[in-house]
């Protein structure tokens, strides 16, 4: 359980320390008063996963580094997870040791639910394979480190195929085929659970009984085949354009793709769906139930799915939900005024 | 206040060397500036003086003072057998676990084509020439992406002709790089090679 998050230099953040109990914990703000940066800070320490496109953005402007820091009460003891950041530079601490961030998916878990998931589903492909592999690298330690290698084969492959004097290109090859292939069996394993579950969750929410249906682009294709095909393709553009960094999620609502057909509602509780499917399969691996912070529930005007969200939130051992409004059920709740505390 | 040119051109020289980021560099800049000048010039002579007389051995191009290190002139090593590192601070590490009594091959790097690094740019070619009398190559590139491309490479050129070659079993973290393995890992590491 999250006992506390104090920051220095976080964005904007005038805040410099809140502390939580269990229960659905509110907070109440208007638009850009920082109620976001409080829940992406939270979750950027959970995870060491950085939601802006760059670190400097998530350093106060004319600072140079940035810290958050959590008190999380793990059942045994109370650990300190602390985040610095500087320019371009990260760096992790959980009780003051050195740590990566697979090391704080051992332990830690979270899940963060914003307006903007609708991405995931009318998003380009980059927005669902980064689900995918957020999600699949806090699954397992695995496949984050494969998923590190691989990138790194194919950053080294695209370097190869531009070099025609370089000979290491079958090697770079092999390495991208024995790489590639491992991670596309695993996500292939991992779709099937998600399915199942954002499948549930769909019905659950949505009153019109279709059935929701997910598969990867490249589904009973091997990663061989797919290079075969691509060979010339590949020899034009002189970079790797097959593999799972190309790989998308395919969505259907019955028979037609969401992603193309699907109405803007559907777009949304599918979206939803997968983000509950994470929560459950990290509470699975995890063996206790992952924190939930829930930007914004105000912004969701659909009744089902607000109603849906909101019991999610107050049935679970913690969740820390924003809004322009205060949450109907809550067990405490904090006002915040232009990035400002006051209870 | 800005730092003055001549100690910001410290720092960025400083910052230049591996394992030394931009704070250690700073770090660094500010503790020789409280030496003494003759501390400094000794430094700066050790420096020179190193590069001056050392010069890489004709044979496994481990670093040495002479065309032969001492290491290929000491005949009472293993002669059949080469262990290929990348670094020859590597070869430094191994020999410190004292489980290797063979004959070295340094290839001064791994391959990295998105750093110009091919096979050309290694020393493989002149590996290949010193296979005549060998029955073992021991492949003990790091874990890291590029050391697992290059052991693969290699071994990939010498399954064309007779002879063993084994892979270091790593009980090293991936991507764990040979130089900061204790020495009893790395011993074992030797003594538990696999064939390839
Ligand atoms: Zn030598």
């Amino acid at each position: 359980m999250l006992l506390s998050f104090s920051q220095i230099n976080y964005r904007n953040l005038k805040t410099p320390k809140l502390d939580f109990a269990k229960g659905l914990t509110a907070i109440v703000g208007q638009n850009a008063s920082g109620k976001t940066n409080i829940l992406e800070a939270i979750y950027l320490a959970y995870t060491g996963e950085v939601l802006a496109r760059r670190i400097d953005n998530l350093i106060k402007h004319d600072e140079t580094e940035a810290y958050v820091s959590l008190i999380i009460d793990s059942g045994f003891a109370q650990q300190k997870i602390e985040i610095g950041l500087s320019s371009g530079y990260k760096s992790i601490r959980i009780d003051s040791q050195n740590m990566r961030a697979v090391d704080l998916a051992k332990e830690f878990a979270a899940v963060l639910i914003r307006p903007e998931d609708a991405s995931l589903v009318h998003g380009s492909p980059s927005k669902r394979r980064a689900y995918l592999d957020s999600l699949l690298s806090r699954l397992s330690l695995r496949y984050a480190l494969l998923l590190k290698e691989y990138n790194r084969v194919v950053e080294q492959r695209n370097a190869a195929l531009k070099n025609h004097t370089d000979q290491s290109l079958p090697i770079w090859t092999q390495k991208f085929l024995e790489l590639g292939s491992e991670i596309m069996s695993l996500r292939e394993r991992a779709i099937k659970r998600i399915a199942e579950i954002a499948q549930e969750t769909y019905s659950e929410i949505a009153s019109d009984s279709k059935e929701l249906s997910l598969s990867l682009q490249s589904q009973g294709k091997s990663l061989e085949d797919l290079y075969l095909e691509s060979k010339a393709e590949e020899q034009q553009r002189a970079i790797t354009v097959v593999g799972p960094h190309r790989d998308d999620i395919k969505i259907f609502l019955n028979n037609y793709g969401v992603q193309s057909y699907g109405s803007r509602g559907e777009a949304r509780t599918t979206a939803l769906a997968l983000k509950v499917a994470e929560y459950q399969l990290l509470k699975e691996k995890q063996n206790h139930a992952p924190l939930l912070l829930l930007d914004d529930f105000s912004a969701e005007l659909d009744i089902n799915r607000r109603g849906f969200i909101l019991d999610l939130a107050s049935n679970i051992p913690q969740a820390i939900v924003t809004g322009t409004e205060l949450a109907p059920k809550y067990d405490q709740f904090y006002q915040l005024a232009g990035g400002v505390l006051g209870d | 206040m800005r730092y003055p040119p001549s100690l910001l051109n410290l720092i960025r020289e400083l910052g230049k060397l591996p394992g030394v980021g931009p704070k250690s560099a700073q770090r660094l800049a500010f503790y020789l500036q409280k030496q003494t000048s003759n501390d400094i010039q000794a430094l700066a002579d050790a420096i020179l003086d190193a590069k001056d007389s050392l010069q890489q051995c004709k044979t496994c191009f481990n670093i040495s003072e002479k065309d032969q290190c001492a290491v290929c002139e000491d005949s009472l090593r293993k002669q059949n057998i080469i262990c290929v590192v990348a670094e020859a601070a590597d070869l430094l590490a191994i020999e410190r676990s004292g489980e290797y009594s063979g004959l070295y091959h340094v290839l001064h790097g791994n391959l990295s084509p998105m750093n110009g690094i091919g096979p050309d740019q290694l020393t493989i070619k002149a590996l290949l020439t010193r296979l005549d009398n060998i029955d073992e190559v021991i492949l003990a590139t790091s874990t890291t992406v590029e050391g697992e491309a290059t052991a693969m490479y290699i071994a990939k050129l010498l399954s064309e002709i007779e002879i063993n070659v084994s892979r270091i079993a790593y009980g090293l973290p991936v991507g764990g790089d040979l130089e900061y393995a204790d020495e009893v890992t790395l011993g074992r590491a030797i003594s538990n090679r696999r064939a390839v």
